[in-house]
């Protein structure tokens, strides 16, 4: 049987299952293996972000939000969530 | 009941205050005849007025008000305030730079209220070690001498958007068979020595 490789869309979706599910630290190492294959996608970060934030990493989260708006700045969930953070 | 010299102040309170008076709380005989006797619990809040603020604590306390808590605002006038005898005095400027500092040391703890000079309330991030036992298994109360007062879940959800978000669920006063798992901030109540125990988890 011939083995194929995950995409970073592979990774990413199951991060968002591991997501989904409160799996946090799971959902972490996905979004950082998606990243590895596709490093300036804003999405990936965002979602990383939000598993972060599930994760009580809050520093972290901030971090990976900031990241997302440095890469596009009108995904407004980023900000939201960035503003949310910054009063904790 | 709400009283302050300043009508703006006290008609902004009015609405969440059963009743609210333009008077001089350093006037025993308006104090007298709103009533503010038969109050068990006063606030005294007056900012940085320190002569008014020892005076209406000590005509709140001369009315025989049970309890007076008051906001100090330095050392020096905790003490006279305690001496006069109010039940309480808080700093809430000392306070909150307090919490600041800890929330600057530990990112785990969110939020921390000092009870005591020896107990607090802490909001922190559930420990690795806590993940997927329930408080039962755990026994907080006995192995760490701490108390669960609630649980903050939160809740991943899918948003119109299509894209994931939290949904934060508090379970006060959580069962012996309610169980703990990764991102949950808890509640806890305990010694400081205590809790710190569970901080450096």
């Amino acid at each position: 049987m011939k083995k194929t490789k995950a995409t970073s869309q592979d990774l990413f979706e199951l991060g968002q299952f591991y997501l989904l599910n409160q799996k946090f630290s799971e959902a972490i190492k996905k979004f950082k293996q998606a990243l590895k294959l596709k490093p300036d996608d804003p999405k990936i970060y965002f979602q990383l972000g939000l598993a972060y934030e599930g994760a009580c990493l809050l520093n972290e989260a901030k971090e990976m939000f900031r990241k997302v708006l440095e890469l596009d700045a009108s995904l407004k969930e980023a900000a939201e969530h960035l503003e949310r953070l910054a009063g904790e | 009941m709400v009283i302050d010299t300043d009508e703006n102040k006290v008609s902004v309170l009015s609405d969440i205050a059963t009743q609210s008076l333009v008077l001089d709380g350093t006037d025993e005989k308006a104090l007298r005849d709103a009533g503010v006797a038969e109050i068990d619990t006063a606030i005294v809040s007056v900012g940085q007025k320190i002569d008014a603020s020892i005076l209406i604590t000590l005509l709140l306390k001369e009315l025989g008000v049970k309890q007076v808590i008051v906001k100090g605002v330095n050392t020096l006038h905790g003490t006279i305030l305690k001496r006069i005898g109010a039940d309480r005095v808080i700093f809430p400027e000392r306070e909150m730079a307090n919490k600041l500092v800890e929330s600057f040391v530990s990112p785990k703890i969110f939020d921390y209220i000092e009870l005591s000079p020896t107990h607090s309330v802490i909001e922190i991030a559930a420990p690795k070690p806590f993940f997927g036992k329930t408080l039962r298994q755990l026994g907080l109360r006995e192995h760490y001498g701490v108390t669960v007062i609630a649980i903050k879940k939160k809740l991943a959800i899918m948003t119109e958007k299509g894209t994931p978000d939290f949904r934060e669920e508090v379970n006060i006063s959580p069962n012996a068979d309610d169980e703990i798992v990764e991102g949950d901030i808890l509640v806890l109540l305990g010694r400081y020595e205590d809790l710190a125990k569970i901080e450096r988890m």
